[in-house]
Formats: C-alpha cells, structure tokens, sequence
C-alpha cells in the first residue's frame, strides 16, 4: 500500500463532503451532517486499505464493507464514484425514481453496496455475520479466503439493543478478520448522544472481548495508523472509536460553523448555508457534481495498485486450486448460490410425531450432505430439535470454525441477523432456529432478507397453543398471520418476498425441507409443532406439496371441503371419521404454504377448492390464517384469543379443538 | 425447404466471376425443379434467416455475398433443421411398419442415434407403430426467465401450466405426440427448458 499525500487526501474528502451535500441538496432531502464527518475514514479506507476487484466485483476474496447507518448513503455512493462504480449522473438522481441510488442503499455488489441498510443496528450485525461465514470457509479451505469484513457503524446503531448481540458474538468467537469503525459524533436525530447515554463505549466493547481503538476520525494519519494496527490483530475483533465532526465543514448562511448541530443530520444544509459550505470545501455551488483532479489521481492509483494485489491473491489460489482441486470446485460451488444436491431418500421419519422431531430427522441428511451449512440457534436447540443437526457436527468456538454449527445465545434478532450476514457474504447456506413465538423478535431482520431476497433458513418450533404448559407468553396465535403477510408481499423480482411453510406431519415436513433447500432466491420459514401429530392417511400423494396446497384425501362429488395448515389437518382427518359415518362426503386440503398455493393456476385451484362447495377451515392461529382460501361463504374455526397455560390435551377440549368438538361444527355447517 | 437448391444458389453466389439477377438464379435452378420467382426469392430470405447468409443486392437487382468468404455448407444448423432431420428419420422408422422395408428398420434406428449424437441433441425414443404417434401429455419445466415468453407463444394449442413453483418457473403440460422437433424446441432453450421425458 502506498500512503497518498495528506493534503490530497484531505482534499477528495471534501470532494466526497461536496458531492453528499450536493445530493441532499438536488433531492431535497437526506442526511448531510452524517456523511460529511465519515468522509475522512471512508476516503482513507477505500483508498488506501480495501481489496476488491475494480474488474470483478463479486470476487469472492474481496473485502467486504457493510454499512450500518443506511442514512449516510450518501457518503458511500460518493466514495463509490471515486471508485468508478457510479457516475456523476448516478449520484444527481439520489433519491429519484427508478435511480440505482436509492435513499438508504438497496444491495448491488455490483455497483459496491454488500447490503441494504436503513433500520439501524441491524448492518454491522450483518458483519459479524460475514466475519464468521470467512471463519467458517477458512477452516475449509486452508486459509485461503484472505478477506477483512469492515463495518461502519454510528451512535445510533451502537444505541441499538441488537449490539449488545452483535458485540458479544464477535468478541466470544474472536473475530479478528472484523473491523468495525465506529463513526462517533455524539449528535443524533433529535438530540445530542449524551442526552440519552452517557455509557463508555468503549468499556463495553472491551468486557465483550474487542480490542478497543480510539482515533481521530477526521485525520487522515490517526484514522490509517488506527486501520494498520487493526488489520494485525490476531484475536478479536476491532472497535476503532472516531471522534469525529457532524457536518464537518459545513457553514451556516451568515458564514459562521454549521459544525455538530442536529440540523444538519436529517435535512439539507438549504439556500445561503450550502452555497457557503460548497464553495469553503473548494467546489462550485453552480457545478458540484465533479470529481477533482486529486481525487481522480488517488482513486487511478488505488485501482492500479489494486490490480497488482488481485493478481498476486488470484496467483496464490490458482495454486492452491491446482494443488487442491477437490476444495478448490467445491469453492466455486459453493459461491454459485446454487441448491446443493440432496439425497432426500436419507431422510427416514417415523409415523405420528412431531413435526420439529421430523425436522431434526431432515437436519440430521443435511448435516451429513451439505457441507457448507450452518444452522444456528437461540439457545433452544434441544427444544426446537436444530440439535439433530448439531449430533453430526459441532459448535464454533474462538479459533475453531470447523463445526457447522451457531450457539447463538438468547438473542433471535442478533441470531437472524448474523444469518443474513453469512449469506451476504456468500459460500454458505445459513439457517436458524428457535420457538415460533420469538419470531416478534426477528421481525425486522426477516423483513430484511425478504427485501434482499436473500435465503435465509428461518425453522420455528413450537406453533400454536399446543406449547400447553408454559401458557400465552409461549403460545403463538398471530404469528403465523403475520407471516403469511410477508408471504403474500412481492419482492422487487414480482414473486413471493418469503417462502412460509407449515407442514401438517412429519413426511410433509420432509417436502417442505426440500423446497426450503431448493429455494435459493427468498427466505424460508418453517413452523412446526411441539406436539406429536397423527400422520396423514398412507394415501396421501406428498408430492402435491410442491403446489402449496393440495387434497390429502376426497369423496367422490364431496359436499364439504375441510382446509387446514400443519398439525390441524390431521385434526380435521380424524373428525372426517366422525362426519363421513353421518353420511356426508369429504374432502380434506392441507395447505402449507397458502402463498404458493395461490400462486398455481387458476384450473387446479379450483380443483382443490371447488367452487359450489362448503368449505370449513380450522386454525389454531387467528382464522384471518384462512379466509382467502375459505372465502366469505365458508366457515372458520379459530383462535380469537392469546392461549392458556395447561397440558395442551386439556387446551384441544377447553378451546374446541378436539375431532369430535370440529366434527360437530361442521356437521352442524 | 429445397436444399438442393439452397446450394446451387449459394454456388451461383460464390461465383464472383459474374453478376446474379432473380432471373440467373431460376435458370440455373432450373425448370425441371417447378421454381418460381417467388420461390427463390423465398430461398433467399430463409439463407438470410436460418443460415445467416450475407446476401445484399445491388443496383436493385444483381444479387451477391458481401462477405466472399461465406460457404453455405459451412454454416452450423439451427435447431429447426435439425428438428427437420430427426423428423425424416422419424418418418422412415414409421415406414419400416410395412414388410417391404422391415429388414431396414436396425439401421434407420442406428442411422437416428448416430444423427442425434452428430447434431448433440436427445435420442428419439425407438417405438414403432402407433405407440409412437399417440399424443400424450407431454410435460417441460421453464425459468422463471422464459414463463411469460413461453405463455405468449405457446408450442402447441394443448399447452397449459400445470404448476408453478416457489421462484416463479412453471411446469408445463402439452397432449401431443413427442417429436424431434419439440425435443429441439426444448434444446433451444439452452438448460431453461426442461423436458420430463
């Protein structure tokens, strides 16, 4: 690495400064005063210490740079356009319809962006996340992935509780390929930091097992003599604390400083008060959307150094490729993102137990097949069965990575989000679990990999109020409509932004983990029961999964149609005893993902659901679970309150849930 | 398609020695072979379409290559040809129904796998009889790239999705009878069609 003249430096950095202001200013809103105090370390750390491909951005041995304060977008598309990855064009469309430069940034390797960021906090978990993927594939693949996983991260993403997961996961693992920059300005949104916290950060990241670094953030030399000793450490990961200046440079419409003011973080510097910062900063107020001549010379310089790095790093894994080529394809597999090939005839399940016993049973195949999964859970993993896929392995521990498995603590939303991370980061296939309720918590981050279409493998147990005992803290009843409403949400491909599966016994459970496998573009959730469940009649053709909804078994010309999701199917099967030997004609439909199922063609739609025909569907969730596929004329039997605690055969009766309780409903249709 | 013809156009047009008018070309095809203006005019458009054939014409009506390198012989087949070809292999096995031509029946069956092998497309399956000309439902899986493509330009009226799956592709169903050309149909589709065969 060759160090750039500090004037120079200093000078793109202002240029960077200009060009966030300018876009602020020409969309009429954004973040300023963030963007214009990170532009010191971002200037210093794209120029002179991240790797990447300037010719291949998805080179999977680049370093990889996760914002956290989506906000500050700005700073990152303008330190990218001094890269080359956006024109000046890109950057005056900030904001605009149809632009690649969004508001908060939208994930495009290709243009440099490694994640979608906005909802504080949930960025440099992302990191973490990718710290650990590198971990894990190092331990594979002889050390050869060489990358460092930065984050960025601000005082409101440190403020954010999921830090606490963040912070404590890095430090225990001892991630030292992460760095974590920490943008201190001490000015928030509608306060200043110190109104709302007056905790030492930097403490805090020490008793979590960081090594701590403090800098000045807005020098060029403390902010490179921080990031050299950072890239050395060999045993945890690294905090850098920049003390840095909201709105650095910034000056009101009468000249005076426009320096750490709240004003300036979420809304233009406006009028008199831009046209005096630009033109201090050494732009033209008129023609602020250029790149000068210093910030040219160091971003050229940069990428020819760049070539040379990539050069001797593609050199050294060509050999290890050729020495190794074994590994080395199964690499490249890896990082295709394609569905692994999966023997499912492994997956033995045995009849009329529960689902999350069927789950452990399908954990247990792929343990022993996919070699490039991690699943990971919230302290729960005897409970929500993810052990039948710790049996074939074991956890990660600091300076050890050649387990599969995430003992993520009690944190589902850290949990969640470390996922998204390793799959941001690619080469690994990440799924997690814990019980259906605690689902509330993950809620943000579920969200996130729906809009970054990103497979993220999302298994919950314990589904409805059958939990018994533990009572409705435990019971989920709403859960499932909630992500129902993720399933039927579009992502920006036009298709379903989740896959939600709720299979109804245990030889359903394997189909749903093959379409959860084989689901490469959308998270997968899969909810399943604690309790065992009668398994369907022999007759059922389990291949129809597939359509997301089908006839588990029908009389000829049925006058009654029972629907139902997961374990309330075999409910409705053994009331179908009782209701046939009153002389009525049936036919029973499980549905376990009502977002596939609509999504089939119209003709076997209505094969399933014929029109004309009662239909009659049982929840153990809120009946809104039903009413697309029951329809206004039909009737739904469901929960209408939180649960109870009890043994849950005591529930079944108490809540009308027994066969013979829903026989008599719907002989009574 | 007249092959024989295709070529004695694109011999006509190598020849650089002299000029071609519509008129030069149907006298050297010949009377014999029923050609009409119309007739060669069509070749010409199908050497331009299916064989990217450099033809340009001058002055209004002197027809020649702009590229004089190009040989019609050396141009690779498209997929209708080569659906065209197995078809006639097809048509010939048909044939060997009838005593006559039985004893042939081995080497039309290696004649069709050699073929297929030669132009990397699936083997036909080997039935005889009416087995092989029954239409039955024929099913194919499409990207999710290719759905809405494949919908407005159906291959066969019977066509209907039978299923869609979680990322958007679909599984198709026709009722019709399996033929080179549909196998080709599906090959041209480069691994984004799939047939169940």
């Amino acid at each position: 690495m060759k160090e750039n003249n500090s004037k120079h430096l200093k000078r793109a950095a202002d240029n960077i400064r200009i060009l966030a202001a300018s876009m602020v200013e020409k969309a009429k809103s954004g973040h300023p005063g963030g963007a214009m105090g990170g532009a010191d370390f971002i200037n210093v750390l794209f120029s002179e210490f991240l790797v990447y491909d300037p010719e291949k951005p998805l080179w999977e041995g680049r370093d990889r740079f996760f914002l956290d304060p989506g906000h500050m977008s700005p700073m990152l598309y303008s330190v990218l356009a001094c890269m080359g990855k956006y024109t000046m064009e890109d950057l005056q469309n900030f904001r605009q319809w149809g632009s690649i430069t969004p508001g908060h940034p939208e994930r495009d390797v290709m243009h440099g962006i490694e994640n979608t960021s906005g909802p504080l906090g949930q960025g440099h978990v992302y990191a973490v996340g990718a710290a650990i993927a590198s971990k894990f594939l190092n331990a594979r693949m002889d050390n050869i992935l060489q990358s460092k996983i930065y984050a960025y991260i601000s005082d409101g993403g440190i403020q954010e509780e999921i830090s606490q997961g963040a912070g404590r996961i890095a430090g225990t693992l001892g991630l030292n390929n992460l760095i974590m920059f920490y943008d201190s300005n001490n000015v928030q949104l509608s306060t200043m930091c110190n109104e709302v916290s007056n905790e030492d950060v930097a403490r805090k990241y020490t008793a979590w097992g960081w090594r701590v670094l403090t800098c000045d953030g807005n020098s060029v030399s403390s902010i490179r003599r921080n990031l050299k000793t950072a890239i050395n450490e060999k045993e945890r990961p690294v905090i850098i604390i920049g003390s840095t200046t909201m709105g650095k440079g910034a000056l009101r419409e009468d000249g005076s400083s426009y320096e750490n003011c709240p004003a300036t973080h979420g809304s233009p510097l406006g009028g008199q008060a831009y046209t005096n910062t630009i033109t201090a900063l050494g732009g033209d107020p008129e023609n602020p959307f250029v790149l000068f001549d210093e910030t040219k010379e160091i971003y050229e310089r940069r990428r020819e150094e760049l070539r040379k790095i990539v050069a001797e790093r593609y050199h050294k894994r060509d050999n290890w490729a050729m020495a190794n080529p074994v590994k080395a394809a199964k690499l490249t597999k890896w990082f295709s993102g394609m569905a692994p090939q999966i023997d499912w005839s492994k997956v033995t399940q045995k009849p009329d137990i529960a689902t999350r016993a069927a789950s452990a049973a399908c954990l247990s195949v792929l343990a022993e097949q996919v070699e490039n999964m991690i699943v990971s859970s919230a302290d729960l993993s005897n409970s929500d069965k993810t052990d039948g896929f710790l049996k074939k392995t074991h956890a990660f521990k600091k300076g050890d990575f050649s387990g599969a498995f995430l003992q993520a603590g009690v944190s589902e939303l850290t949990m969640a989000c470390l996922c998204i991370g390793m799959t941001l980061h690619g080469g690994v296939i990440a799924a997690c679990g814990t019980f259906f309720v605690f689902s509330d918590y993950m809620k943000p981050a579920i969200r996130m990999a729906a809009l970054m279409q990103l497979p993220v493998k999302f298994i919950w147990s314990h589904d409805a109020f059958r939990v018994g005992e533990d009572g409705p803290t435990h019971e989920p009843v709403e859960q499932e409509a909630q992500l129902r409403l993720m399933e039927k949400l579009h992502n920006h491909a036009g298709l379903n932004s989740m896959l939600v599966l709720r299979p109804a016994d245990a030889c359903e459970t394997t189909e749903c983990y093959r379409l959860m496998m084989e689901n490469t573009s959308s998270p997968t959730g899969i909810i399943l029961s604690r309790q065992n469940i009668t398994s369907l009649p022999n007759t059922t053709d389990y291949s129809q999964v597939r359509k997301g909804g089908y006839i588990v078994s029908a009389d000829k010309n049925p006058d009654i149609v029972l629907i139902a999701t997961g374990s309330e199917v075999s409910t409705l099967v053994q009331a179908a005893k009782i209701v046939r030997e009153k002389g009525r004609r049936i036919s029973i439909v499980s549905v376990p993902s009502e977002g596939l199922f609509f999504n089939q063609p119209e003709k076997y739609r209505n094969k399933v659901l014929p029109n004309g025909v009662k239909r009659f569907g049982l929840t153990a969730g809120l009946p809104v679970n039903l009413v697309n596929l029951v329809g206004t004329d039909g009737t739904i039997y469901g929960m209408e309150s939180f649960g109870f605690s009890a043994p849950y055969k005591v529930l079944d009766q108490k809540l009308g849930f027994t066969p013979e309780q829903v026989a008599e409903r719907i002989l009574n249709l | 398609m007249n092959i024989d013809r295709l070529f004695i156009i694109d011999s006509c047009l190598r020849d650089t020695t002299r000029t071609w008018t519509l008129q030069d070309l149907i006298d050297q095809c010949g009377e014999a072979m029923n050609n009409s203006k119309r007739s060669i005019q069509g070749d010409l458009e199908l050497m331009r379409k299916h064989f990217d054939a450099p033809i340009e014409v001058k002055d209004r009506k002197y027809y020649s290559y702009s590229d004089p390198t190009y040989n019609l012989a050396s141009q690779q087949l498209k997929e209708e040809e080569k659906a065209n070809i197995l078809d006639l292999i097809d048509s010939l096995r048909n044939f060997c129904r009838f005593d006559t031509v039985k004893p042939l029946l081995n080497e039309i069956n290696k004649l069709s796998d050699k073929m297929a092998d030669t132009l990397s497309v699936p083997r036909l399956p080997r039935q005889l009889g009416l087995s092989a000309k029954k239409p039955t439902d024929i099913r194919f899986w499409v990207d999710v790239e290719y759905v809405e493509h494949i919908l407005r330009h159906p291959i066969h009226p019977t066509m209907e999705i039978e299923q869609y799956e979680f990322d958007g592709s679909a599984n198709f169903v026709v009722h019709t009878v399996l033929s080179a050309k549909l196998i080709s149909w599906a090959e041209s589709y480069k691994g984004k069609v799939l047939l169940k065969i």
